[in-house]
C-alpha cells in the first residue's frame, strides 16, 4: 500500500543552522506516527516543511503519493492541521471559528453545517457553541483548536503538541479523540514531549534530534534498541559507601542513582540483576524496604538516545 | 472565499478600534468641525452696513438721500444702516470710533462722496473690506447711473419717457449678463469636510492591514495555520479585500450620512453620487491597508498601524484638513507641486468631492474616482505579489 506520507532526503537550512539534515520519514495509512525529539530537534519544521509553509532548500516531499508543491490545494485539502499554538479567531464564536476552518476545505454550506456540528459533538463543546475563545477554560480551548482541525474530514492529521497546559481530563478526551480518528480511517501524525501519551496512542514512533532522525519503531522496537533492559527501584535505609561501591560495579549495572531511601539502577537485559544487587546490598547490611522493578519506558529510549543535557 | 469575506466582516465589526475609527471618529471630527464654523458659515445674506450721513441742506435736496433710504428700508435685503449727523464732525468722531464704516456726504452738484478710515482692524479685515466694497459700490452707481441718465437726456430725452427703458437702463442686468461659474453657491467650509472624508477614509486602511496580518504565516499562528488550508492565498487575500472594503465603505457611509443629515452640509443633490465617491475611497483605502499589511516590517499589527496612521494625517496635512494656515500650506503645494493632488489619497478624495459638488460637468469628478480605482490596482498587485513571497520561517 502507498504511504500516506513520503519524505526523502529533506534539507532545510536557516543560515549556518541545520534544521533538517536529510531527514526521511515514511507513514502508512492508518498509523498514528508519534514523532519525538527534544525542543529545537526538528519535529515542527519537518511538519511545516511537509506542509509547504516552510520552502526547504533539497528532498522530496510526497503525500497520498503525489508531490507536494505550495499550490497542491487538492492535497491540502486532504490534510488536517492542530497547530501547537492555539490559532483561532478571538472575534467569532467557537461555531463560527469551526464553520470558517472547515470553509477552507468544504465550500458546501448544508454539507458543513453537518461536519461542524459533528465536530463540536467530538471534542465535546456542545455547551459552549456561542462561547468565543476568550471566555473558554485552556481545555476547551485546545479542545476548540483540534475542532478546527478536523472538522473537514481529512485523511491526514497533523496534532503539534495537543496537549500542552491542559488538565489529565482534558488530555485523556484528547487522545481518546485521536484513537477514535484513528478507527474512522485517519492517519495521524502525534508530536509531544509527553512519553507516556506517545507511548499510549502511537504505533510507530520516530525519536528525531538536531534535525536528523535517531530512530523509529513500534514502541518495543525502540526499547529494544537501547542498552538499558531493566530499571530497578529499592526503598533503603542508611546505606554505606562501600555497599554504593559494590553495586554500581555490578557488572550489568549500567547506572546507578541514589536519593534519600531509595537507589535506582539502569540495568542491561540479565536474568540476575534484580538477585546480584540484594546480594551485595544484604552483604553490607543495608535494610531493604519495598522493591520493584520495570522495564524500560519510552522516556528511559529517548533520554539514552538524546541524551540528558538540557536543551533550549 | 465568501465565507473569508463574512468572516472579515464578523472579525473587523467585533473589533472595538473598528466602531472607533469607522464611525466614533468621523462622528466626532466633523461634530467638531460643525461647531468650529458655525460662525464662519454663511447663507449668502449679508447684514447691513453702518454708514454715517450728514443731513445738511445738500443731503436733503440730493436724490442720493432716496436711494439711501430705500437700500436702508428694513427687510431681507437691507444694505444700509443709516445714521444721520448734523455735521461732518460729528459723523467723522462716530468711523473714527468704529460705529460706522464711513460717511456719506454730498457735495453741493448732488454728488455723493465717501469717506473711509485710511486703515481698519486687521483682525476684522474680512468684514471691513467687505462693508467698504459695498459701501464704494452704492456710491459708484448711483454716480454711474446719474451720468447715464444725464447722457439720456441729453441724446434722447424721448427714452425717458419709457419708465421700463430707464428701470432696464439702470438695473444691473440691464448691462451685465450674470454667469455662474459653479454648480451651487461657494461655501468655504465644505472642502473641510471633504478633506475629512479623505481621512476617514485613509484611517479605514487599518481595517484591510490588520485583517490581512491575521493571514500571514510570518506574522501570526492563525495566519500560518490559514496558509496550510485548501484555500488559495489569492482567492484568501480577495476575501480579506472585499470585507475589508465592505467596512471601509459603511464607515465613509457613515461619515457621508452624518455630514450631510445632521451637521447639514449641502451636497448639491448629489447624494448618490457622494456614495459612489465613497467607494472609491474606500477602495483605495483598502488597497492601501492590503499592501501596508503585507508589508514585510518588524512589529506586526502595531507598527503597520502607527504607518497607516502616520501616513494618513500628513496626507491630511496636505490636504489642508488642520485649519486655514494648513489649507493655505496644501494649496501651496499643490502649486508647487501639481503631483501631489494625485498621489496623495486625502489631497484626491477632497478634489475628487469638491467636484462634485462644484462642478455641473462629472467628468472632472469622474476623473478622480477613476484615479482612485487606479491606485488601488497599484496597491492590491503590489500586495500580492508581497504577499505571495511570504514565507513561515521560525524553527
Amino acid at each position: 500500500m502507498t504511504d500516506i506520507v513520503h519524505v526523502e532526503n529533506l534539507v532545510k537550512r536557516y543560515d549556518d543552522l541545520i534544521a533538517l539534515d536529510h531527514f526521511n520519514l515514511n507513514i502508512a495509512p492508518g498509523e498514528i506516527f508519534g514523532l519525538l525529539g527534544p525542543n529545537g530537534s526538528g519535529k515542527t519544521t519537518s511538519i511545516n516543511c511537509i506542509l509547504q509553509l516552510l520552502a526547504y532548500d533539497k528532498g522530496t516531499i510526497e503525500l497520498f503519493g503525489e508531490r507536494m508543491t505550495p499550490a497542491r490545494y487538492d492535497l491540502k485539502r486532504r490534510i488536517g492541521v492542530v497547530p501547537q499554538q492555539v490559532a483561532v479567531f478571538d472575534e467569532l464564536t467557537v461555531r463560527e471559528n469551526i464553520d470558517y476552518f472547515c470553509s477552507l476545505y468544504v465550500n458546501d454550506r448544508k454539507r458543513r453545517r453537518a461536519l461542524v456540528d459533528e465536530a463540536i459533538d467530538f471534542v465535546g463543546l456542545g455547551d459552549f457553541t456561542k462561547f468565543r475563545p476568550g471566555k473558554l477554560s485552556g481545555g476547551l480551548t485546545r479542545r476548540l483548536n483540534i475542532a478546527c482541525g478536523i472538522a473537514h474530514k481529512p485523511e491526514l492529521i497533523f496534532f503539534d503538541e495537543p496537549t500542552v497546559a491542559v488538565d489529565p481530563q482534558s488530555r485523556n478526551a484528547i487522545l481518546e479523540g485521536i484513537c477514535r480518528l484513528r478507527d474512522e480511517g485517519a492517519t495521524v501524525v502525534y508530536t509531544s514531549h509527553y512519553m507516556e501519551e506517545v507511548e499510549q496512542i502511537c504505533s510507530r514512533i520516530m525519536i528525531m534530534d538536531g534535525g536528523r532522525v535517531l530512530a523509529q519503531g513500534t514502541n518495543d522496537e525502540l526499547k529494544r534498541m537501547i542498552q538499558m533492559g531493566e530499571k530497578i527501584v529499592i526503598e533503603v535505609g542508611e546505606v554505606p559507601s562501600a555497599a554504593l561501591g559494590a553495586v554500581a560495579s555490578l557488572p550489568h549495572v549500567l547506572d546507578l542513582s541514589a536519593t534519600a531511601g531509595q537507589l535506582t539502577f539502569s540495568c542491561e537485559a540479565s536474568p540476575h540483576n534484580l538477585t546480584d544487587i540484594l546480594d551485595a546490598l544484604r552483604s553490607h547490611d543495608v535494610p531493604l524496604g519495598r522493591i520493584y522493578s520495570e522495564p524500560p519506558t519510552l522516556n528511559d529510549v529517548f533520554l539514552e538516545i538524546t541524551g540528558r543535557e538540557l536543551r533550549d | 472565499m465568501f465565507n473569508t469575506i463574512i468572516t472579515t466582516v464578523k472579525t473587523l465589526l467585533r473589533r472595538p478600534s473598528t466602531w472607533v475609527w469607522g464611525a466614533l471618529f468621523p462622528i466626532a471630527l466633523s461634530t467638531m468641525f460643525m461647531f468650529m464654523f458655525a460662525n464662519l458659515s454663511s447663507d449668502g445674506t449679508v447684514d447691513p452696513v453702518p454708514v454715517a450721513v450728514v443731513a445738511d441742506e445738500a443731503w436733503d435736496a440730493s436724490t442720493f438721500k432716496d436711494v439711501a433710504a430705500s437700500l436702508a428700508k428694513a427687510g431681507d435685503d437691507q444694505l444700509l444702516d443709516v445714521s444721520e449727523y448734523e455735521d461732518l464732525a460729528a459723523a467723522n468722531r462716530a468711523l473714527k470710533a468704529g460705529e460706522v464704516a464711513g460717511v456719506y456726504t454730498v457735495d453741493a452738484a448732488g454728488a455723493p462722496k465717501l469717506t473711509l478710515l485710511s486703515s481698519y482692524d486687521s483682525s476684522r479685515a474680512s468684514t471691513a473690506l467687505t462693508d467698504r466694497s459695498i459701501l464704494e459700490t452704492v456710491a459708484s452707481s448711483y454716480t454711474q447711473n446719474a451720468e447715464l441718465m444725464r447722457q439720456i437726456a441729453q441724446d434722447n430725452p424721448a427714452a425717458l419717457a419709457d419708465p421700463e427703458a430707464v428701470a432696464r437702463a439702470l438695473s444691473l442686468e440691464g448691462g451685465t449678463r450674470r454667469v455662474s461659474l459653479t454648480r451651487t453657491t461657494p461655501d468655504g467650509t465644505t472642502i473641510y469636510y471633504y478633506a475629512l472624508f479623505g481621512l476617514v477614509a485613509m484611517m479605514s486602511a487599518e481595517f484591510a492591514a490588520l485583517s490581512v496580518v491575521d493571514l500571514q504565516p510570518n506574522l501570526s499562528g492563525l495566519g500560518a495555520r490559514r496558509c496550510v488550508g485548501g484555500l488559495s492565498k489569492t482567492a484568501s487575500l480577495a476575501g480579506i479585500f472585499v470585507g475589508s472594503w465592505l467596512v471601509s465603505f459603511a464607515s465613509m457611509a457613515v461619515a457621508i450620512g452624518y455630514v450631510r443629515l445632521v451637521v447639514g452640509v449641502d451636497f448639491g443633490g448629489r447624494e448618490g453620487l457622494c456614495l459612489v465617491g465613497g467607494a472609491a475611497s474606500a477602495l483605495a483605502a483598502t488597497g492601501l491597508g492590503l499592501f501596508v499589511g503585507t508589508l514585510p516590517v518588524k512589529g506586526g499589527k502595531a507598527s503597520k498601524s502607527g504607518i497607516l496612521t502616520g501616513f494618513a494625517t500628513t496626507c491630511a496635512l496636505f490636504a489642508g484638513l488642520y485649519g486655514e494656515p494648513a489649507m493655505a500650506l496644501a494649496d501651496d503645494v499643490a502649486r508647487a507641486c501639481p503631483a501631489e493632488c494625485w498621489l496623495n489619497p486625502v489631497k484626491l478624495i477632497c478634489d475628487m468631492f469638491n467636484r462634485l459638488y462644484f462642478f455641473e460637468d462629472l467628468g472632472p469628478f469622474a476623473v478622480r474616482a477613476g484615479a482612485l480605482v487606479l491606485m488601488t490596482l497599484v496597491f492590491v498587485v503590489a500586495a500580492t505579489l508581497i504577499f505571495g513571497r511570504s514565507r513561515y520561517e521560525h524553527l
